[in-house]
């Protein structure tokens, strides 16, 4: 790494991509050493690790992600700390820490991917729940890989929805973000939904000629992404592939599955910061209701509430059948149509954002928007690749997906993909 | 008007693994408070359970004790709740597929044989604890408890009295402990119980309002909960005043119920599945490695000390109640006690001196070898009963060598010897007078014959024993 441009890149930061980073980790990070940033949410041994909220302005653990490690071993150093949504939940706007932006703009974006644009860090890790990471990235001009659920330990991460959420790798180039999966993944005694599979090798060639690539374009994406995918369908055949377009049962229900999952999940996950034993506690108070209730309102944002009280709502007596239950069965059916499209095909294309990053006042709408496309892939924990890809109006994000644990089918269909985007 | 009581038990045992549920801390709630703790039982993010395998063995063990059916698929559930000693704000526990179901335990009381179905047992980890300073005014909190193992065993509603209740927590214990389920040591909260009670009238095919006592650490406490409980409600039915469905807790100091706060009220615990556990399936094979790996248990081993060795059916149960009374019994018999000795200096001396000591019946520990010769020599005439005894209570405090404390404290020289017991009958031959004295009331003439003995041994004599043979010869 080149130390003092870097150092020049996080001076000179346009995007208000980095928090809770310590100028010490760039001083003592080795030379040889590939500069990696990490999401807030990826817990790090002695550092300041917010997830974005109020709530964990001072929270310094004393153990460590397994990713950092992994990562620490394979010649990675960490030597920033990116933005985020507050506990990853929502639009990119409810950080504690400020939005990120684009460099010199009001669009949003995430802090892994502007630290890798602005080159602060060569690859950056970061949480993805449903696909808003991945997009993230793609719209900020990074490519993003997120490999299959259970590939790559969650410990040690701030965790929003469990069922789904995986580590992602954000870099320039398909290449880096799969050599850096390939440093942390692999199983992990202390994650229980860790898969067996011990190391992932995700340049080992595949054979691609003559296999079928589905195209999945969802009602709502269709006049804005017909045009470009048909692009990329052609860049497809070039390489002998052959594409078809598919319909996916089930695939409306996936945002809403996702949308109470996400409530119940998200609200139990952050149930645990509760003013008692470490981060935000409110100064005063009578007793241990008000210090949970004041704490609590005091230090979370209204994204973080919201989830509380959806998640409530869709945990109390009676609704667990009607909500949790029935979104635990759409994940299932999802899952199984997956299973069915990829007994003929090699990989799915779909849109990853309905345009291009969105403008602070279009952040909630938006958010809900993409998630209709980014739904489905995350809740049957496939692996998935987001590259960005020119739209009529801008920068969007293109999604690659293949069936679980053939990470390395979707990544050599991405890579023919990748030259074409910009 | 006759009235009945109908109530059914939840008890919790916690279990005696070495580390704790999700995490590989000790489970040792005695040390020093948060010295067993770590980032995953304190609560903190990122970090995520991993099932200790031990735990799912000594559930499958308890579901097998108490003749229940094994759940092949185990998953695991998130319970909600916000109280400053459960740390993650969620319990983990089994709601949906509990790992054992449908089984039943066969008690006794007065009134016979009766067999108590058990429910389901399920899976799930303790909470901390609090501590409150009312000097300073500060609540501190213990996790050392937090995430340690635990079995729910949930009956069903079958307990008609509190002599049933009392008999079912007793031999709950006896079958845990045999099992190496749990130390189920009730004083130290090892295991605790919540009473589901209500009363209706004697043939009323409807259950009356329920009431739940929880936390009852004690059989006593128990049984004056009980009754207390009993009593309010048939109170309320007669004054026709409203019973409300509630927790309650039992004032042990000032022996009545009291209607908890509301937390322990509060009904929605917003239960899902846990997203971190995937379900943990037993095979066949697991279930009988559990199995095959059982000792002899406490009925089977009663009915042998009856049917095979002739032991008295009362002190057999009596015994096998404890592993470590059998342990004791059956290491004097293989030292060549005779089984109805063993049992008899067992049920009469060896309680006796465990009673003195205020230990319980699983806190008795001696060598069984050593009561197996002190019956020898009883039998063989070399000690005599009050000698026997001061010998067994030294085995038993300080677990003295025999044949040394024998020589030390000389009592075989008075005891075994034909040669004292002769000189003392002479004695009483020479003072037929004070013999006589003696047997018309007068206490002060074995005083004199005393001393006429201890002056003919010339010292040599243990006054104890002396007394106690002059007293036999003259009884």
């Amino acid at each position: 790494m080149d130390k003092s441009k870097i150092a020049q890149a996080m001076a000179a930061d346009a995007c208000n991509c980095l928090v809770n980073t310590e100028a010490a980790w760039l001083e003592g990070a080795a030379e040889d050493a590939t500069a990696l940033a990490v999401e807030d949410s990826i817990i790090m041994k002695g550092a300041v690790c917010a997830a974005g909220s109020h709530m964990l302005y001072n929270f310094r653990p004393p153990y460590q992600a397994e990713c950092i490690d992994r990562a620490e071993k394979k010649g990675y150093a960490v030597v920033a700390r990116c933005n985020m949504a507050e506990f990853g939940m929502g639009p990119l706007s409810s950080s504690w820490f400020g939005s990120c932006t684009l460099p010199g703009e009001e669009r949003l974006s995430s802090g892994a991917a502007m630290a890798v644009r602005q080159g602060i860090a060569e690859a950056a890790l970061a949480l993805d729940e449903g696909g808003a990471a991945l997009s993230a990235a793609a719209m900020g001009g990074c490519v993003a890989m997120r490999p299959s659920y259970g590939a790559a330990s969650r410990y040690g991460l701030i965790s929003y929805i469990s069922s789904t959420e995986q580590l992602c790798a954000v870099a320039p180039k398909l290449d880096e973000a799969a050599k850096l999966l390939e440093a942390i993944c692999g199983h992990d005694g202390k994650d229980g939904t860790s898969l067996q599979q011990e190391s992932w090798e995700l340049h080992s060639p595949v054979e691609l000629s003559g296999k079928k690539v589905a195209l999945l374009i969802p009602a709502a994406a269709r006049s804005l992404w017909e045009a470009p995918l048909a692009q990329a369908a052609l860049q497809l055949e070039a390489a002998g592939l052959s594409v078809e377009t598919v319909e996916l049962p089930y695939l409306e229900l996936a945002p809403l599955a996702l949308q109470v999952m996400s409530a119940a999940e998200g609200c139990n996950n952050i149930s645990r910061f509760d003013g008692v034993k470490y981060g935000y506690r409110t100064e005063k108070y009578r007793d241990i209701e008000e210090l949970y209730r004041k704490s609590r309102s005091e230090a979370m944002g209204e994204t973080a509430k919201y989830k509380a009280i959806l998640g409530t709502y869709v945990l109390s007596k009676g609704r667990y059948e009607q909500y949790y239950y029935k979104a635990l069965q759409v994940r299932g059916l999802i899952k199984q149509a997956f299973d069915q499209l990829f007994e003929s095909y090699a990989a799915v294309l779909l849109p990853g954002s309905l345009g291009m990053a969105p403008l602070p006042a279009e952040a909630e709408e938006r958010f809900a928007a993409d998630l209709a496309l980014s739904a489905a892939p995350a809740l049957a924990g496939l692996p998935v690749l987001s590259l960005p890809w020119e739209l009529a109006d801008g920068m969007g994000a293109l999604q690659i997906c293949a069936d679980t644990c053939r990470d390395q089918e979707a990544l050599a269909v991405a890579k023919i993909l990748e030259g074409g985007a910009n | 008007m006759a009235y009945e009581v109908v109530m059914g038990l939840e008890v919790h045992v916690e279990l005696a693994t070495n580390s704790k549920i999700f995490c590989s801390c000790a489970n040792d709630s005695s040390q020093d408070a948060n010295m067993n703790v770590c980032p995953a039982c304190a609560g903190m993010p990122g970090m995520l359970p991993v099932v200790n395998r031990a735990v799912v063995e000594k559930a499958i063990a308890a579901g097998l004790v108490t003749n229940c059916q094994i759940n092949r698929v185990n998953t695991f559930d998130k319970k909600n709740y916000y109280y400053p000693d459960l740390s993650n704000s969620y319990q983990t526990t089994q709601l949906y597929a509990p790992i054992c179901v449908e089984g039943s335990v066969e008690i006794e009381t007065s009134k016979g044989k009766k067999s108590i179905g058990i429910k389901q047992i399920h899976m799930e980890e303790d909470a901390g604890k609090l501590l409150h300073d009312d000097h300073s005014g500060i609540s501190m909190v213990d996790y050392n408890r937090c995430s340690v193992p635990l079995v729910e065993i949930v009956s069903k509603p079958d307990f008609r009295s509190a002599e049933e209740v009392v008999a079912y927590l007793e031999k709950l214990r006896s079958l845990l402990r045999y099992a190496g389920v749990g130390h189920c040591r009730m004083e130290k909260g090892l295991m605790r119980a919540d009473i589901n009670i209500s009363v209706r009238e004697k043939g009323d095919p409807k259950l009356g309002v329920r009431t739940e006592i929880k936390n009852m650490n004690s059989l006593t406490a128990i049984q004056k909960a009980i009754a207390y409980e009993t009593e309010r409600h048939i109170d309320a039915i007669e004054w026709d005043e409203p019973l409300v469905q509630e927790t309650r807790g039992w004032d042990a100091e000032k022996n009545v119920s009291f209607s908890m706060r509301e937390k322990e009220n509060a009904t929605d615990y917003f239960y899902f599945p846990h997203p971190d556990l995937p379900p943990v399936v037993i095979d066949e094979e697991w279930i009988e490695r559990v199995r095959q790996a059982l000792p002899e248990m406490p009925d089977a081993k009663c009915r042998r000390y009856v049917e095979e060795l002739g032991v008295k059916e009362k002190d057999a149960r009596l015994i096998t109640a404890s592993p470590a009374l059998a342990a004791l019994f059956e290491e004097a018999m293989a030292a060549g006690a005779p089984a109805q000795d063993a049992a008899n200096w067992i049920v009469s001396e060896v309680l006796a001196l465990s009673k003195k000591a205020g230990h319980s019946l699983d806190d008795v520990s001696m060598e069984g070898a050593k009561l197996a010769e002190i019956i020898r020599l009883v039998n063989s005439g070399e000690l005599t009963r009050p000698n026997a005894k001061r010998l067994l209570a030294a085995v038993y405090e300080e677990n003295v060598d025999v044949a040394a404390f024998i020589q030390e404290q000389g009592l075989d020289q008075v005891a075994g010897s034909d040669q004292v017991r002769g000189l003392l009958e002479r004695i009483l031959e020479e003072n037929p007078k004070s013999v006589a004295d003696f047997k018309g009331g007068k206490a002060k003439a074995l005083d004199f014959l005393f001393g006429q003995a201890m002056r003919e041994l010339k010292g040599a004599g243990d006054p104890a024993v002396i007394r106690q043979i002059l007293t036999e010869l003259l009884s």
